[in-house]
This record gives structure tokens, sequence and C-alpha cells, in this order.
């Protein structure tokens, strides 16, 4: 067994370097491909419940 | 993204410590062997700022598991950002490093940066299992290592993907850290947290703030058709939805916790400034995921509108907002809002109250979720 590597000054480990998944989704979006603005799906607006919620 | 190369491993960086990474990842462990430095980028409003990041090693915990346990057992701080799910997974490696720690030294401090409540407590656990340390050595362990939990806010955007190393995320950040396990020691000297006796306040306010407010504009951005939490936030009926929910929230935390009224509202405002950041681009149907969870008992809708209505409060926006989570069903890529669906369609609004929110009949929350159901149910059979 070799020596433990006692650093001069300070050491912390810390485990995660890369990417932790969807774990963290509160920390890091990830993003679906980006269609700026609002959508164009004009059939939603058909619907009676967010015809009442759009403003007149 | 990456918390652990961005936000924790800076801040320890920029204390003075050494930092050796552990992941099982081959290609970012060669990566940071190979390079001696990389790039933090903030990113806000007021600019762009860049802070290299030097002094580190890394480690395959896969396949170097003793040069691990080695590091751990001389190490000043142990921290983690690996995900809720993956701490079983470290903590074997963690208690060989704690079990071998020179008496000479003082106990080390493990600190898991994870977004979750309790997140330490947990790993702790796994850590004093009878698989990972035996019984008699458990007694004696805070001789070797305290553990502390934690809360961290900061929002670390998708990064570019010839980005390398370097991390870009915003300014703002929060870390929040447990001082009484280090009772009798002095605390690890990282700069930047915010040592507390009493961690909850904290938890809470940032759940019932940074999580109400995202998802607030997540549904409501959802049911008008935005495309991301920035293009809700510049509708104004929408601005106007996430300022409700953070003012019945707002009420809340402040009386409940003895948090100053003014300190609130800086906090607040501030939510708002970094959710509403366009650097972010954070897709509205990514923030909105997983509504059966968001939608329980002790999440940002009903806990904070259950203990309000309980007091005779105002929680109408909160209230509202629930509404739209109700009616993010059947979303690509999403399990829970398909599962949500199916509730809906099949459960009586009682059932779904109990079953989905938690709440019980004798609560005074219950009636107002259940008109809300009602609605949902009708409004989907008019579809």
């Amino acid at each position: 067994m070799t020596a433990p590597n006692v650093s001069k000054g300070k050491k912390a480990v810390h485990f995660g370097a890369g990417n932790i998944g969807k774990d963290a989704e509160e920390h890091a979006p990830i993003l679906s491909p980006r269609t700026t603005g609002v959508k164009t799906d004009a059939s939603l607006v058909s619907r009676t419940w967010l015809r009442r919620l759009l403003p007149t | 993204m990456s918390p652990g190369r961005g936000f924790v491993a800076c801040f320890l960086h920029n204390s003075g410590f050494e930092v050796v990474f552990a992941d099982v990842n081959d290609a970012v462990i060669d990566q940071l062997n190979a390079q001696k430095s990389y790039k933090v980028i903030e990113v806000g409003a007021e600019g762009t700022t860049e802070s290299a990041i030097t002094n580190y090693r890394a480690i395959n915990s896969k396949t170097h598991e003793p040069e691990l346990i080695q590091e751990i057992s001389t190490a000043d701080v142990v921290t983690c950002s690996v995900g809720p799910n993956i701490l079983k997974f470290i903590a074997p490696v963690i208690a060989k490093g704690i079990d071998r720690r020179p008496e000479e030294l003082p106990p080390m401090a493990v600190i898991a940066c994870e977004n979750a409540i309790g997140a330490t407590d947990t790993l702790a656990e796994f850590i004093k299992g009878p698989q990972n340390t035996p019984a008699d050595r458990v007694e004696n362990l805070s001789d070797r290592a305290r553990f502390a939990n934690s809360a961290i806010d900061r929002i670390v955007p998708a990064q570019d993907p010839d980005a390398g190393l370097d991390v870009k995320l915003e300014k703002f950040y929060e870390w929040v850290v447990e001082s009484a396990p280090f009772k009798g020691y002095p605390t690890p000297g990282i700069k930047g947290v915010k040592w507390v006796e009493d961690l909850e306040p904290y938890i809470e306010r940032k759940l019932y703030t940074v999580n109400t407010g995202h998802a607030t504009a997540a549904y409501h951005g959802y049911n008008r058709r935005k495309s991301t939490v920035y293009d809700a936030l510049q509708d104004r009926h929408i601005q106007d939805e996430v300022k409700r929910a953070l003012s019945n929230t707002a009420n809340l935390i402040t009386q409940k916790h003895g948090i100053d009224k003014d300190a609130q509202d800086a906090y607040v405002e501030n939510i708002v400034r970094r959710i509403s950041n366009p650097h972010l681009e954070d897709a509205v149907e990514r923030v909105g995921r997983a509504p059966l969870r968001k939608l329980g008992r002790k999440e940002r809708f009903i806990g904070p509108a259950a203990e309000l209505a309980e007091h005779g409060k105002d929680c109408s926006a909160l209230l509202d907002a629930a509404e739209m989570a109700f009616r993010f069903q059947n979303v690509e890529g999403d399990d829970e809002s398909v599962e949500l669906a199916k509730i809906m369609a099949e459960k009586s609004p009682d059932d779904v109250v109990q079953e989905v929110c938690g709440l019980q009949p004798s609560e005074k929350l219950y009636p107002k979720v259940v008109d809300i159901v009602k609605r949902v149910q009708a409004d989907s059979m008019d579809d």
C-alpha cells in the first residue's frame, strides 16, 4: 500500500465532475430545441378553459 | 452541466483547497488530468466574468478505488454532487476512507451538495450501514468525520457542446451549511458558505420561492404555449401570477421563520430576476416535468397553500398555479404527466386530491383543491 497523498495545504475530495443527470433538474436546465416565443398550436386556443384564461 | 466543477469545486479552489475530483466518467477524468486549468464563466444581466480553476487532480472511482480511499483518508473536506440516487454508490468508498483516517487528524467534513432535503444525513446512513462500517467503528465515527446537511441554490444552464471542461453558470449563488455538527472544531474554511444553526428556514425559503416561482412560470407558460420560462415571464399576465404566488409564500415565510419582510422582498425580487435570465433558455416542459411530485403535500404549491389556508391567509395564486399544474398532462417525455392524465380521467376529485396532493378532508385547503380538480376534469371533457 502506498502512503496517503497528504497535501501540503488543505485538500478536498469532490464526487461528481461531470453531468449529474435528471436528479439535478432544479439546478441544471436541460433544454429542448428552442423555438422562440409563443408556440403556434392554434387548436389549443379553441379550448374553453384557455379562452377563459386569455386576456380579453 | 456540472455543479461539481462549476460551483462546489470553484468555491473550494477559491478557499485554497486542492480539489481531488472523483467520478466514473473516464473522459472527464482524463480531461481533468490532462488540462491544468478550466474556466468558470458567470453570466448575468450585469455582464460576464471568468475565473480560472487550478490546483486539482482527478481519480476514476471505478478503476482506482485504493488511490481514492487514500485521498479521502487525509482530506479535510469531502463533498459530492452526484444526484440523490447515487449516494448509496459512493458511500462504500467514503466509508473506507473515513475508516482509515489517521488518528492525529481532526474529523473531516462531509457535505452532500444535492438537490434534496437532508442529503448528507442520507449519505451518512449509508456510510454507517453494517455493510460499509463495522458496528464497533460506528460508535466513534464522529472522531473521524462530521456530517453536515446543506442547501445549494445556483442555476447552471445548458453548456455549449464545445465548452470542454469550462462551465457557464449564473452569478447568483447560495450555499448554506449546518454548523452544529462541527461543535468543538472550527467549521471548514470554505469562502462563500453561510453557516447556520438551523437549515430548515433556508431550505423552505428556497423551495417556496425559487421552486414555487420557477414552476408557476413554467405551468402558466406551458398552458399559454410559451417555449421557455424566459418567454413566459415576458408575458405581463404570467409575470403577475408569479409575483402573486411569491407574495403568498412570502407571507408564510416571513411569519413562520421570522425572516425580515424587506429581506424576503429583496430575495423574491432577485429570484424573479434570476428565473427571467435570458441566458438560461429553460424550456417550460423541463421545469414543469414531474407534476405528480410537484403537486405533493410537502411541495411548492400545496405545502405553503395548506399552511396559509389553515391560518385563513390568501393562497389564491398558489392554487391558480396548482390548477395549471393539473393541466400539465400528456407532455412528451414526461411520464408523470401521462400518469396524471390517467388519474384525472379515472378517479373522483376527492380521490385525486387525497392521492396526488396528500390532503385530508379535514384540512381547510381540501375543498378548494377539490373544486380545481372538478374544473380541470370538466374542461377535459369539453375538449
